[in-house]
């Protein structure tokens, strides 16, 4: 092979490096062009997931804003009772403001696995004896004071004298846990 | 090399290589082209390369911020819902707290003087809290006590179902089931 053949090979190939350059180049190109296009599509749709989120929250919002209020209203008188002691210390100091005689009282506090939101709660059994008008009140104190307590059972009977009554209630004083992690379906 | 310099162009040279055939005039030719072409088609594809790169990381960040912004969105989903579910178990609890006092006042008030309370039982159902078996024992009470306890009741807002009386001697004794009607 002489020189100018030589030459011609050389450049020839340098030729066909161009081309493949210039091939590879584009085809490089053209794959950030793809991914850049992806890339567009994806946020499109992220776009379109984040307005769809937007709307079920919008949604959601509206449809238990009455709840949430509910909540909202509850969550201090809910926080006020945290343990059995708080619960049986103010229940005392209602009998003790009312000026009745109590006859019997039993406390006891119970766990409860399945309630997450009411884990614990003061049960209770009152017997207490005093003037008709007095008992009444006591208890409309009791319910005023401590309106999350659910008396289970209230028997009111004749006292000794016809102005007397003895009342024995049943009741459930919850300690209720706002910090509770739901999964929704407990 | 010879004292005396002799010019012959008339005998073909020895030393050098034959002329190649016309055709290999497209060579540099074609070589000539493609620097043009694969410098403008390399510039060309360049310039794409980083447009579409620049608008890739653009369209990327953007979809971060927006997958971020709905991760947010959905964090205060789980937290409305957590809260739904609260607020409804706390309601249920609610339900069945409401205040037993009025209905003992209500009764004894709606009574005539002559009527006494023997004995009043309020006494939650175990399923449904927030209904009430009531019974009342009167001493000298007729059917119309019957009447004025239902009608006291009824201001309370609740309603009586299944209600029984009996009369034994001097007490009557009204037995039933309230429930409470939302307004």
């Amino acid at each position: 092979m002489n020189g100018k053949k030589l030459a011609c090979v050389i450049l020839i190939m340098i030729v066909a490096s161009i081309a493949y350059g210039t091939q590879i180049m584009g085809q490089r190109a053209k794959a950030m062009r793809d991914e850049a296009e992806t890339s567009e599509n994806e946020r499109r749709a992220a776009s379109n997931e984040l307005e769809v989120s937007k709307i079920s929250l919008t949604k959601l919002n509206d449809d238990t804003k009455d709840l949430r209020n509910f909540l909202k209203a509850w969550e201090p008188v809910a926080q006020r009772i945290q343990t059995g002691q708080e619960a049986e210390q103010l229940l005392l100091s209602i009998l003790r403001d009312s000026g009745i005689l109590t006859i019997s009282q039993k406390f006891e506090v119970k766990t409860s696995q399945t309630n997450l939101l009411i884990p614990k709660s003061l049960q209770g059994t009152l017997i207490v004896q005093g003037e008709y008008n007095k008992v009444l009140n006591w208890m409309g104190d009791f319910e005023r004071k401590l309106p999350l307590a659910r008396i289970t059972s209230c028997r009111l009977k004749q006292g000794e004298t016809g102005r007397q009554a003895n009342i024995e209630i049943h009741f459930d004083i919850p300690m209720v846990d706002l910090d509770a992690k739901f999964d929704d379906t407990k | 090399m010879s004292k005396y310099l002799c010019h012959d162009f008339k005998s073909p040279r020895s030393d050098t290589s034959p002329r190649l055939p016309s055709t290999f005039m497209a060579v540099p030719i074609m070589f000539l082209i493609s620097l043009v072409a694969g410098g403008y088609f390399n510039v060309t594809s360049y310039l794409d390369y980083r447009t579409a790169s620049i608008n890739r990381d653009n369209w990327k960040q953007e979809q971060a911020s927006l997958v971020a912004e709905k991760e947010k969105t959905e964090a205060e989903k789980g937290v409305a819902l957590k809260q739904k579910t609260k607020a409804e178990k706390l309601a249920q609890w609610v339900e069945g707290t409401r205040a037993l006092q009025p209905i003992s006042v209500s009764i004894a008030r709606c009574l005539n003087p002559e009527v006494t309370v023997g004995e009043m039982s309020l006494e939650r159902s175990l399923e449904i809290p927030s209904q009430i078996i009531m019974t009342v024992r009167l001493n000298n009470g007729n059917i119309d006590e019957i009447g004025r306890i239902q009608q006291s009741i009824g201001s309370l807002n609740y309603r009586a179902y299944n209600s029984q009386q009996s009369k034994a001697g001097e007490a009557l004794e009204y037995r039933t089931m309230l429930v409470w009607q939302q307004m």
